[in-house]
């Protein structure tokens, strides 16, 4: 089963104009805040020359190295609609020509949609070359991130800025199981 | 036809999709197993004091398969699945100190782990799936709505400015320049009212089929519209489509269009040309 945002099939001209042009983000910096147990978040506006309203959304985890930078167009659709996934689940690109055969797409990679509405994501050679930069690194991410996006083409990129992180070594990070005390429960 | 060299090719293909990544002293396994949000399932295994622990990573609590805005009602209904779903895979819980909760399940014996593996894999997607759907009844239209606008699109691509979508015959009066049509076409030859049946439901298929035959009766007993196109569009993968149950309000249906019901997912190659005969 394939689900679309059918907004953005019928005004995929307008999509594709919006996430194309020159767009920028006024902050120098943008400062995480805690949402809930295990996020932080924050949002900036994003500017352009037409009316349209956009905003830039970055989640990150509170314990963890995995983040999210997002592109939100509210009159097309109230999720984001092109976003880079440092980690997590591989995305299933859904492709009528050449079948299942190359449609796992892993983390990191960007998700994007198509002119059918259809979300799809895709891996750049930046992406291959650079995985494991860009999973440990938020502003590493946000500066490739800004450039695929057209935002800030030419001017400093916001730098993200987190609180500390305790009690949890990055390197410890990327084993999802270490430190869970899993043999206590049962 | 060498079925099995058919079985072989879609078997290496399904088997192709899994993938794995080693995180430090955890294995990720991608499983080939999709969710409604078109993401791989993945699961998580590591060795512990002789036992192998498999968990879903934390991913379903932490929101990485996706989450829909819910109301408290619908709230109740996710607890109630989740909780059975819990009971039949016999999955453990547990918080980590990072707050995030993990499903798990273990087992000492290595020749268990891909059926440990494999439970948790599908109980994930289950769990993921149960999230990605609504169950409030507002809610549910969307899908009659997604169904609208997608056969819109295809006629007004067509018909261009000859196409109208939700339209009433103004230049009638009374009950009948009332009726909105889901759409009306005015070409110079031939004016063609349309209405198209669909629902997320038995009994809002059911609805849609008979507003549909009532428009049209209403629409054959006046003097001029008697010789309009009456067509009438029927979303056959709709979630309320049973063709069993529906056969007899489709039938009568039929005796008020002009042609023969159309089929939209099934005609849609020539949707245009059944249309205009």
């Amino acid at each position: 089963m394939i689900r679309k945002c059918l907004q953005i099939r019928e005004d995929f001209e307008l999509y594709k104009r919006l996430l194309e042009k020159d767009k920028f983000i006024e902050e120098r910096a943008i400062d995480l805040v805690d949402n809930g147990a295990t996020w932080r978040r924050q949002n900036a506006s994003i500017n352009h020359d037409s009316h349209e309203d956009m905003f830039f959304g970055v989640d990150k985890q509170k314990f963890g190295n995995k983040y999210g930078l997002k592109i939100f167009i509210k009159i097309l659709f109230d999720e984001p609609v092109f976003y880079f996934d440092s980690d997590g689940p591989a995305h299933f690109n859904y492709d009528k020509v050449n079948g299942l055969s190359g449609s796992s797409i892993g983390t990191p990679h960007f998700n994007f949609y198509d002119s059918e509405g259809i979300k799809q994501a895709r891996r750049t050679e930046f992406i291959e070359e650079n995985i494991s930069r860009l999973q440990n690194d938020i502003n590493f991410g946000m500066e490739y991130f800004c450039k695929e996006a057209h935002i800030n083409t030419n001017s400093h990129v916001p730098r993200i800025r987190e609180g500390l992180q305790l009690g949890i070594f990055a390197n410890e990070i990327d084993d999802i199981h270490r430190g869970v005390d899993f043999l206590d429960e049962i | 036809m060498n079925w099995k060299q058919v079985f072989e090719a879609v078997k290496s293909d399904f088997c192709s999709l899994m993938n794995f990544k080693v995180r430090g002293d955890t294995l990720e396994v991608q499983t080939s197993l999709v969710t409604l949000g078109n993401q791989f399932v993945s699961v998580f295994i590591s060795l512990k004091n002789d036992v192998f622990i498999v968990s879903d990573g934390g991913w379903i609590d932490q929101n990485y398969y996706g989450d829909s805005d819910r109301d408290q009602i619908e709230e109740d209904i996710i607890q109630r699945i989740e909780s059975q779903l819990r009971y039949s895979y016999k999955m453990n819980q547990v918080r980590a100190k990072t707050g995030a909760i993990f499903n798990f399940k273990t087992t000492s014996d290595i020749k268990l782990l891909s059926l440990t593996a494999f439970e948790t894999a599908h109980f994930v997607t289950q769990m993921a799936n149960a999230r990605l759907t609504h169950y409030a009844e507002d809610k549910i239209p969307a899908e009659r709505q997604m169904f609208v606008s997608e056969v819109n699109s295809i006629l007004k691509f067509q018909y261009g400015s000859q196409f109208s979508a939700n339209d009433s015959l103004d230049a009638h009066i009374g009950e009948l320049g009332n009726i909105k049509f889901n759409a009306i076409i005015r070409r110079p030859a031939k004016t063609s009212l349309l209405m198209y049946v669909s629902g997320s439901t038995h009994g809002n298929f059911v609805r849609s089929a008979a507003v549909a035959t009532i428009n049209f009766q209403i629409a054959n007993k006046d003097w001029t519209a008697r010789r309009f196109n009456k067509v009438a569009i029927v979303n056959s993968q709709a979630p309320g489509y049973n063709p069993e149950r529906v056969h007899d309000y489709l039938r009568e249906l039929r005796e008020e269009t002009s042609t023969d019901l159309l089929d939209f997912y099934k005609n849609q190659p020539n949707i245009v040309e059944l249309i205009a005969a």
